[in-house]
């Protein structure tokens, strides 16, 4: 993954460049600009906080990095210059050293953290210089900022609040960052709301400061990696444990035997991120020997199946699939069913589970839209009634997938689960968050390095 | 009279196949390992090869066939349509890929055509 998204990077190979990076306070500014420092060579000139408190909070700051680090009321040595003409001695000292670093080539650019700390600085000048009272101006420091950059110093300014100001103007690109709350989990991201001179491909990017390190996420598409580099999915241990594994969320939760999931997928959720998550549990339960019984998501006919199937490396184990669907097949594993018929539903899952000899647990997997498309909501409630209580007698697992936009069967589902989970789109990123049992929010994204491998991370 | 040999584990095709394709000597073997062996020991005109099998997948199936015997000729058979597993089994080596709802139709003339080139 990249360090920091492709808009910014390109950004930042240009010479000359403000960069405003704006929000309230919170909102990860300081530990954004500062893991800039790791990628490209900034100098970092506080204004608001001890250096040695921000070396405590962001421990992975080394010797090397706190060089250049400078605290704008401390005193430093300084060469006159004439490169930057007088604007140089208008500078504070820490400004004008770091501008000598520039001078020899140390540096790229400055980053000044933040603009706010910095006007309280000049107001103070101010007032002890009251005949040059109008150097200490902050927007007339600001556009000083905007003639340094005229010789090729890049600079990053940290600045409190999101106002559209004169600051947002003069900069050449500006970048806001977010914090949300909802229902008491953290979401955090960046919109770059101006970026001169760069194409941009998305303006919104989910990030977390997980270990004070900014990294965002994006959910990149699925891509096929070849037959040959496919790999077998390589499973997780089922018998003999009271709960069975989720396989891509197993750190946050597990199925309980005799219990049931719920996948919720939100709107414009691509196919591969509703498939994996519910294939991940598929191939784990067929790799142990255990019966899979699907009542498939519209989303997952006969041939996706196959694809599946294959994808995950899993060729040696679909014997001990059920696949009901509309039509028959040459595969033996695909059962043909009248989806209209809810008795017919109930009789075959119970001939299959019940009817069972084997010790493994069994899995049914209930794709919910496929149901709603033959079905009324009284008959869909009555089938997920009688599977669950099957479920509960054989000690297999039951999930739930699909979009469940009825309140009433969201509702139902809800109150027979254990397990509640939902996938959100959300500028193209997916999250997942849980709502039974409590967690945090997820970022989502899919890796192809052999069978498919869903990758998430907390946003924090 | 000309072989035929078909990988497939689907009973239900085979018995399908042999009806259609009565003119022709057909082997069958139900899983990867099989058709290799039998492939090896019949050396049969033609190979119509599932790639969706219980103990490997088809793709491998082709190569190890091909490095028996470059001038194999294989159809890869498939429920799966999808250009990327397409391409993958061209370059295993095989001569043509077929959706498996192809018709009988144009199942008999592709096999027929394979046999006589």
């Amino acid at each position: 993954m990249d360090v920091i998204p492709q808009e910014l990077n390109d950004f930042m190979k240009r010479k000359g460049a403000v960069l405003t990076v704006r929000g309230y306070p919170g909102t990860g500014k300081t530990t954004f600009v500062l893991s800039l420092m790791l990628f490209k060579n900034f100098a970092y000139v506080s204004s608001k906080k001890n250096l040695d408190d921000i070396r405590r909070t962001h421990p992975w700051i080394d010797e090397n990095m706190a060089k250049f680090m400078f605290s704008i009321d401390k005193k430093y040595d300084y060469r006159e210059t004439d490169s930057f003409g007088t604007t140089f001695y208008l500078m504070p000292e820490a400004i004008r050293h770091a501008l000598n670093l520039f001078e020899d080539g140390k540096i790229e650019g400055i980053i000044v953290d933040s603009w706010h700390t910095i006007v309280e600085e000049l107001k103070i000048k101010a007032m002890e210089e009251k005949e040059r009272e109008e150097i200490y101006n902050s927007e007339t420091f600001f556009l000083k900022i905007v003639r340094l950059s005229d010789y090729g110093i890049n600079f990053i300014i940290a600045k409190e609040g999101v106002e559209d100001d004169e600051i947002a103007y003069l900069s050449d690109g500006v970048i806001t960052m977010h914090r949300k709350f909802e229902e008491g989990r953290t979401f955090r991201w960046l919109t770059i709301d101006k970026m001169k001179g760069v194409e941009i491909m998305r303006n919104m990017y989910f990030f977390t400061l997980k270990d004070a390190k900014f990294k965002y996420m994006t959910s990149k598409p699925f891509k096929y990696v070849g037959i040959s580099k496919i790999s077998e999915f390589p499973g997780k241990e089922i018998s003999g444990v009271s709960n069975v594994p989720s396989v891509y969320f197993d750190d946050i939760f597990t199925f309980k035997r005799g219990g049931v999931a719920v996948y919720d997928f939100g709107e414009y959720i691509s196919k591969s991120y509703k498939l994996t998550p519910l294939m991940g549990v598929i191939a784990n339960f067929l790799k142990n020997d255990s019966k899979v019984l699907v009542i498939p998501p519209n989303e997952l006919d006969v041939e996706e199946l196959k694809y599946q199937i294959l994808i995950f490396g899993i060729e040696k184990y679909f014997k001990n699939l059920i696949f009901l669907y509309t039509a028959s097949d040459f595969e033996s594993y695909v059962k043909k069913i009248n989806f209209k018929d809810s008795e017919e539903i109930i009789k075959i899952v119970e001939g299959e589970i019940l009817g069972s000899e084997e010790d493994n647990p069994p899995l049914v997997v209930v794709g919910y839209d496929r149901l709603y498309s033959y079905l009324q909501k009284e008959d869909i409630m009555k089938i997920l009634y009688a599977l669950k209580d099957m479920i509960r007698r054989s000690g297999g697992v039951m999930m739930i997938a699909g979009n469940l936009w009825d309140k009433d069967i969201k509702r139902f589902c809800s109150n027979i689960s254990e397990i509640y989970v939902k996938f959100m789109n959300m500028a193209g990123d997916v999250l997942m968050y849980s709502i039974k049992p409590w967690s945090n929010v997820y970022h989502l994204d899919i890796q192809t390095d052999g069978y498919p491998k869903l990758v998430k991370r907390v946003i924090v | 009279m000309k072989k035929i040999l078909l990988i497939e584990d689907s009973q239900m095709f085979y018995d399908l196949f042999r009806r259609v394709f009565k003119d022709y000597d057909i082997l069958w073997a139900d899983n990867g390992t099989k058709g290799i062996e039998l492939f090896s020991k019949y050396n049969p005109n033609l190979v119509i090869v599932d790639i969706l099998l219980p103990d490997m997948n088809g793709v491998h199936i082709i190569e190890k066939i091909k490095k028996k015997d470059k001038s194999a000729k294989i159809i890869a058979l498939s429920g799966i349509e999808r250009n990327e597993i397409m391409e993958d089994v061209i370059n295993a080596g095989a001569i043509e890929y077929l959706p498996k709802n192809t018709g009988i139709k144009m199942l008999r003339k592709k096999v027929e055509k394979y046999l006589q080139d």
